[in-house]
């Protein structure tokens, strides 16, 4: 059979042709959305991550600012500007015009912010040539947010830091097509900007709270290098022996207490607050988490981080050519300095000091007024009061508040045991200088009536090592069922209260259990002893803004 | 042309077309298969950023009907009774009123509680708030807000619920952030410094679905809580 062959047959190679070429450009156009998509969901997320390290980057440069600024302020806010206030204590919301605005000397006060233009900032980057983020630029603000600083327990000022990162994306305004991704990452393209201005692109805000921390060691009850262990029934409060407000007759009074027991420790692994103690204070720490530190056992806040600087503690040094002494330390502050002929160095017989012709000494007196050249002696070894034995540290004056000042340094260990008992005349200024373990009790300390600032332990670690540790690790063991008034600068001990007694005054130590309901009063009137210098600043809260008002997006 | 020039031109017309239908068959199953492995991959991404997000500024809370503090991991639910209830097109329920609180339960979804400040203004378009310094401890305003992670079936959803002093719920959004996950697993051991959790989403395509073939994929978020009330 033939066919008869049309002509009409002959347009079918176009027809295949254009169905083809259909076909083809159908799989082309899939294959760009799926590349396309790709491409823009990986770099919506990739520079939604840049734009918040822009973001802590600014966090980063403005705790630096306000670290420096009492000592740099110049090198401090470089770049920054001043400006008033908008409105009340509210904050821009969109990144200030750079203008002739004052150049900031100091942090911001109440009526004021400072602000770091992204273009002055150092975080600000601008790359070009590139198929990814062509920028990452952060702008900051500082203010005070209405906080004053009579509401710190160091009277303080608090910083609102407000940091805000912004990424631009190189390429077309293009939004994802998932909208999911729209309402996470709202501000990738297109002509949304939630936080308003003129830039276009991915944008994070963080807020920090900043509390600062104080350097010195008296400024809070408890300052430690590492773990803290309360246990027990025990508290950590405060009360201040110089105000008639807030203690009797200068001594702690549960009546009269205060709520500022601050504790510090610098790196709490293990530590842990546990039984029915509480800390009617504040805690800071850097590291994990203390164990039971919650609103219910904590007054104040729960900060971190805690990064303070513990100076180490030396001994005495011979002057050149022999000719005195001299000692200094930070913590209580003494800049003392001997004289070639004034000090007295004791042999030791049984525990207690013996004279030149071997009697045994059951006192030594303080006589000097002058805090910068005390009565000096040294006790050459171990020095001990064991049961049934007196010594006592008398004084020309009976007034703490004017006393003769005496600086004694133990070769050794200090121990008080047994019915042992050590008084203090109510006259005397007495730093303990003491090379190895201090074992005593509020039961053989005796200074009744008198004041933390008038008794302080000193336990020598050495000068600190650049990472920080100490060369000497001894021990501080407080016990008995009476208050131990004094401070002790123990910064690499392993410090023990317990017994139910209370230690009166302030601490630091490298290590602290604190069992059997004893604890803390720490007087207050010992931080106007040492500079208030700010150590540092710790987040009280940090939280990051992704509202989108205009679009009802919030959280 | 003959007849046997016809069906042989038939057959290799067939053979060609065939060809042409089954490669482009092959090419669309892949591109969707592409397709879906990208927007898995966007899911998993979106799902870490979410949690990173909120674990990075929780804080510590009280929860209505919830034992303990927040952050929590919880079995159960929020159960909101006298609000109005509207979903749009997107799978979002939202409710307004009433009041809420968390009704543990057995036999409900594992859960991840959290609790955010009260950073925004609900009757001011949601402006951020100031501060407020009160005893040593940073508040914004009050009331309080969740934030509840759950597995709800195939879709991983982010459960806001936003409520005023007077625990009157303001706003209460359910938003499906994920689909495809089969497991949503916490870890409780580290909520006190920081939280451990794994979200596996199951595979759209498989193509031989063997006993070696892969299950799913598992991402991991594990975020450090910043704020030092979350991990006491």
């Amino acid at each position: 059979m033939k066919l008869n062959q049309s002509s009409g047959t002959k347009g079918s190679v176009l027809i295949i042709t254009i169905l083809t070429l259909t076909i083809l450009a159908f799989l082309c156009a899939t294959s760009l959305y799926v590349a396309s998509q790709n491409l823009n969901a990986g770099m919506q997320t990739s520079s939604w991550q840049q734009s918040l390290s822009g973001s802590e980057t600014g966090i980063d440069l403005a705790i630096r600012a306000l670290n420096i600024s009492s000592t740099s302020p110049s090198t401090a806010w470089a770049g920054w500007r001043t400006g008033s206030l908008p409105s009340g204590t509210s904050l821009p919301t969109s990144e200030p015009t750079v203008s002739a605005s004052p150049v900031p000397t100091a942090p911001p006060d109440s009526t004021h912010y400072n602000y770091l233009p992204s273009t002055n900032s150092n975080a600000s980057l601008t790359v070009t040539n590139t198929e990814g983020a062509t920028s990452v630029a952060t702008w900051v603000t500082i203010d005070t947010a209405g906080m004053l600083p009579s509401q710190d327990t160091n009277g303080k000022q608090w910083y609102r830091v407000r940091a805000t990162g912004q990424t631009a994306v190189s390429g077309p305004a293009r939004v994802s097509g998932n909208r999911l991704d729209n309402s996470l990452r709202n501000t990738i393209g297109l002509l949304l900007n939630r936080k308003g201005g003129t830039f276009l692109g991915p944008t994070r805000t963080v807020e920090v709270i900043l509390q600062p921390l104080s350097s010195g060691g008296w400024l809070r009850a408890i300052t430690l290098s590492t773990k803290l262990t309360i246990s027990g029934s025990g508290i950590v409060d405060s009360f201040d022996s110089s105000s008639a407000m807030y203690s009797t007759n200068g001594q702690y009074d549960l009546a009269h207490h205060l709520t500022h027991g601050d504790v510090g420790t610098a790196s709490s692994s293990g530590s842990a607050i546990s039984g029915s103690a509480h800390l009617f204070g504040s805690l800071a720490y850097s590291g994990p988490a203390v164990s039971g530190a919650n609103a219910t056992t904590v007054s104040g806040s729960i900060t971190t981080p805690f990064n303070p600087t513990i100076p180490g503690t030396l001994d005495p040094v011979v002057k050149s050519g022999n000719s005195g002494w001299t000692w200094s330390n930070v913590t209580p502050q003494v800049n003392a300095n001997w004289g070639p002929n004034m000090t007295t160095t004791y042999a030791m017989s049984n525990g207690l000091p013996k004279d030149s012709n071997n009697n045994v000494l059951t006192s030594v007196t303080a006589t000097s007024t002058d805090p910068t050249a005390p009565t000096f002696f040294i006790f050459n070894s171990d020095f001990t009061v064991s049961g049934g034995h007196t010594f006592t540290v008398n004084s020309t004056s009976t007034d703490p508040n004017n006393p003769n000042y005496i600086v004694i340094w133990v070769k050794g260990k200090f121990t008080t045991s047994g019915t042992g008992i050590l008084n203090q005349s109510l006259g005397s200024h007495v730093v303990w200088i003491v090379d190895n373990d201090i074992t005593t009790s509020g039961d053989s300390y005796m200074n009744p009536g008198g004041y933390a600032k008038n008794t302080a332990f000193v336990q020598v670690s050495g000068a600190a090592n650049p990472d920080g540790t100490f060369p000497q690790s001894h021990k501080v063991t407080v016990s008995g069922s009476g208050n131990f008034i004094a401070q002790v600068d123990a910064p690499n001990s392993t410090m023990v209260v317990s017994g139910g007694g209370y230690l009166v005054g302030a601490a630091i130590a490298g290590n602290l259990t604190v069992s059997g309901g004893s604890g803390f009063h720490y007087d207050e009137a010992l931080s106007g002893a040492v500079s208030a210098s700010l150590g540092n600043y710790a987040f009280a809260s940090w939280f990051e803004d992704n509202s989108a008002p205009g679009r009802g997006i919030n959280y | 042309m003959t007849l046997v020039e016809v069906m042989m031109s038939a057959a290799a017309g067939s053979l060609v077309l065939g060809a042409i239908l089954t490669a482009g068959v092959a090419l669309q199953r892949s591109y969707m298969a592409v397709e879906a492995y990208s927007t898995a991959g966007g899911d998993q991404l979106r799902v870490l950023d979410y949690v990173a997000l909120d674990c990075r500024r929780a804080m510590s809370a009280t929860m209505a009907g919830l034992t303990g503090t927040t952050p929590q991991i919880s079995q159960g639910s929020w159960v909101n009774t006298g609000g109005t209830t509207t979903t749009d097109n997107r799978g979002v329920v939202r409710i307004t009123g009433g009041t809420g609180q968390w009704v543990p339960s057995g036999t409900g979804p594992t859960s991840l509680i959290l609790a955010l400040p009260s950073y925004y203004d609900s009757a001011n378009s949601y402006a951020p708030l100031n501060p407020t310094l009160t005893t040593g401890a940073i508040t914004y305003g009050t009331g309080s807000v969740f934030v509840i992670y759950y597995q709800d079936g195939n879709n991983f959803d982010r459960r806001v619920v936003i409520q005023n002093a007077a625990g009157t719920t303001v706003l209460d959004t359910t938003t499906p952030i994920a689909t495809n996950v089969s497991t949503f697993t916490v870890t409780a051991q580290d909520l006190t410094s920081t939280l451990s959790c794994a979200i596996t989403f199951s595979p759209k395509f498989t193509f031989l679905p063997t006993a070696s073939a892969i299950t799913g994929t598992t991402v991991y978020c594990n975020t450090f809580l910043r704020n030092a009330g979350a991990r006491n």
